[in-house]
């Protein structure tokens, strides 16, 4: 089974081009930040609730990449709000991102290819060399969000991640998805670290908004 | 946390006290399985004396009504207490799940 951080990444990714589809700012940062959150706390080693995160168990999960993760989590010696961690961990985003590509490539999803442009510059690609596990991560989402199915909290999580980096759309048609938008809002409500983590991206985005339209005006 | 079982006609009511985190929440997911594992179809939860739920609860209250709903069964929440109906209120819980304010009226929509 792939980790979640895994499957936000070969979500994003654009399987004919190899490279991350555009995303709201911050959006994959905070994603990434939130699927290892989101793991940890499906594999009982975090608990939260409205107002913090704790460490429930030290005993490592045996992905390197988790137990870093949870190693850093027990540096502060209070239980410190979502948000703090979310914002902690996609302020390394660049270097999760790399382990999770480099993992993917390992296990023979996707592989690397360097090419250049104009003879100068490289340009990294990543095309998918088995699709076989995002095809069918896609479908069981559709399916899922066109039913009145009660998902799982895997499905929640994928739900959650897909809608705050808006990849959810690729999914449907435009008719569909006007159609099935209020249960995707509700199934992502599902889960508070999401929650959590789509507000972050929320405010960054306004930020964002809020100073380009500031700098037009000057 | 304390969870004590009676019936009502078909309903099985679980009476959960206490708080629902990640330390207690295997335990009342257990008994939600065992008692689908044994073909039970309709549960009441009456949560009056639970008065703190974290994510880990959650996700045992999400997982007990997809599992009945598998089942051809119904599962109905009852009875919140201040605390807990704020968290549903926040994770939209009752777009998944009914709640009532009484476990009368929980049993009679489990029992229909």
């Amino acid at each position: 089974m792939l980790s979640f951080a895994e499957e936000i990444f070969l979500l994003a990714l654009d399987d004919k081009q190899g490279v991350i589809k555009p995303l709201p700012v911050s959006a994959l940062d905070y994603a990434l930040a939130g699927a290892l959150l989101m793991d940890l706390a499906l594999q009982d080693r975090i608990d939260t609730d409205l107002t913090s995160l704790s460490v429930t168990s030290t005993e490592p999960t045996g992905d390197p990449i988790l137990d870093d993760t949870l190693r850093d989590l027990q540096q502060k010696p209070e239980p410190q709000p979502t948000s703090f961690w979310l914002k902690y961990f996609a302020d390394q985003s660049k270097r999760i991102q790399e382990r999770v590509l480099a993992r993917l490539i390992h296990k023979g999803i996707l592989k690397q290819e360097n090419r250049r442009i104009l003879w100068v510059f490289e340009v990294r690609r990543y095309p998918l060399m088995d699709n076989h596990e995002v095809k069918e991560v896609k479908t069981r989402l559709r399916e899922l969000i066109l039913s009145d199915d009660i998902p799982d909290s895997r499905e929640v999580v994928l739900i959650n991640l897909g809608n705050a980096c808006r990849l959810l759309d690729d999914l449907f048609t435009p008719a569909e998805y006007e159609k099935v938008r209020s249960r995707i809002t509700a199934l992502a409500r599902l889960d508070l670290i999401g929650q959590e983590m789509a507000k972050s991206i929320r405010e960054i985005e306004r930020t964002m908004a809020i100073a380009m339209s500031m700098t037009m005006m000057a | 946390m304390n969870i004590s079982e009676s019936k009502q006609g078909n309903v099985t009511i679980l009476k959960a006290e206490g708080k629902l985190d990640a330390t207690s929440s295997p335990e009342l997911d257990k008994r939600l399985s065992s008692l689908v594992e044994s073909g039970t179809k309709q549960i009441a939860l009456d949560l009056a004396g639970l008065d703190y739920v974290s994510s880990a609860g959650l996700r045992v209250f999400l997982s007990a009504a997809k599992r009945l709903k598998q089942a051809h069964g119904k599962l109905a929440l009852a009875n919140l207490s201040v605390q807990v109906q704020q968290i549903f209120d926040i994770a939209g819980f009752e777009s998944i799940l009914p709640v009532f304010k009484t476990v009368n009226e929980a049993v009679e929509s489990c029992a229909i």
